[in-house]
């Protein structure tokens, strides 16, 4: 990786998170700083190294790649041993042909295009699966016949009969 | 009942190959919570053996951290431990480091309170002499893989023989919860030169240095 491309991918966090100021981090501002505009920095003072930060993410542009793997992750296919493939030698062209052949593959590319056209490979052909047309039986409607019931008496209604009130006499 | 679980099912053979003891004094260390254990993966046939293991994609970056001995003062050892009903495996990693800045400091404060997994390079590289298994399975080894490893001891002594004042620390499984597994032998696509890519590919930048 371009040192400049080094410096584009921790610039963020270096400037936000003190705790993250590592010393590796310095080494290679410093260094890109040197490169960049031929003068040193003042090791003694911490921002001036987020001023030549600043200046290099300014002046240099981060090398454009669409793709990217995730850490740890070897892409290999199969009977192609030349198309095997870590984050470090992945190009866009490589990660296409895997992203055709291989779609599964997709869960290991931790950045890639917005919008991909997914196509199958050229070899595959795909046939739509037919559709049989079921004939449709029209029903005419039969007028259902209800027989006439006859309406269930009603229980009757006990009448209770009202309580004579207790005349004390 | 699984056919072959918990069981002996094949026999150890006379080693022909001469093994060579030690371990490089490059090893990686992993914070344990940037694993995607997910991700990894498994030799379908040997749970032992890690065919992948991949990073998390999170901010700040994850990366696999060198940290460089001398001379061979890097160690690692590994035993059986019996618990009432179970056995497991104690991962130990004695290293030492000869120097003694702030950053040095305050990367021994970081580590005593993270949990991480240890990647190892064994001096032992196995080159099967009938030709059925790839070279470089004994190679690479990861220590930690269940619950990680956490720095168990780390002390400087400025009049050490050994170190002159440099610090010697030990990182090992927890006293109580120990891994369930040996160390798991980490071999990724068939070859040695494409596990030595898949580790270059997780590197941290400093580790160029």
């Amino acid at each position: 990786m371009r040192l400049y491309d080094e410096v584009h991918r921790f610039a963020r966090d270096y400037i936000n998170h003190k705790s993250l100021r590592s010393t590796w981090k310095k080494r290679k501002i410093k260094e890109a700083y040197e490169r960049l505009t031929g003068k040193k920095i003042n090791i003694s003072c911490s921002t001036c190294f987020i001023e030549a930060l600043l200046t290099i993410v300014n002046n240099t542009k981060m090398a454009a790649r669409n793709y990217e793997l995730k850490k740890g992750v070897v892409l290999q296919a199969f009977g192609e041993p030349s198309k095997t493939c870590t984050n470090d030698t992945l190009t866009d062209e490589l990660a296409e042909w895997f992203l055709k052949n291989y779609p599964e593959k997709r869960i290991f590319f931790s950045r890639m295009p917005a919008k991909i056209k997914m196509a199958p490979p050229k070899d595959i052909e795909i046939i739509k699966p037919k559709v049989e047309e079921k004939e449709v039986k029209t029903v005419e409607p039969v007028a259902e016949v209800i027989p006439n019931e006859e309406p269930k008496e009603k229980p009757k209604k006990v009448k209770r009969a009202k309580k004579t009130p207790n005349l004390k006499t | 009942m699984t056919i072959g679980c918990n069981q002996i099912v094949d026999c150890i053979l006379k080693n022909c190959s001469t093994l060579v003891p030690g371990i490089k004094d490059l090893a990686y260390f992993i914070n344990y919570d940037h694993v995607d254990k997910d991700l990894s993966t498994f030799d379908p046939s040997n749970p032992l053996l890690l065919t992948s293991l991949v990073l998390k994609t999170v901010s700040p970056e994850a990366y696999a951290y060198c940290v460089t001995g001398y001379n061979f003062s890097n160690e690692h050892n590994t035993a059986l431990v019996k618990k009432t009903y179970q056995k497991v495996w104690d991962h130990n990693f004695i290293f030492r480091i000869f120097d003694n800045t702030p950053e040095v400091k305050l990367w021994i404060r970081n580590a005593a309170s993270s949990r991480f997994m240890v990647i190892i390079e064994n001096n032992y590289s196995k080159v099967d002499i009938d030709g059925i298994l790839p070279t470089g399975r004994t190679t690479f080894e990861v220590l930690g893989w269940d619950q990680g490893l956490e720095l168990n001891a780390g002390e400087r002594n400025t009049e050490d023989e050994e170190t002159l004042g440099g610090w010697l620390l030990t990182a090992g499984s927890s006293d109580k919860i120990k891994e369930s597994l040996p160390p798991l032998s980490y071999f990724v696509g068939g070859t040695l030169a494409t596990t030595r890519a898949a580790i270059a590919s997780m590197l941290a930048p400093c580790c160029d240095d």
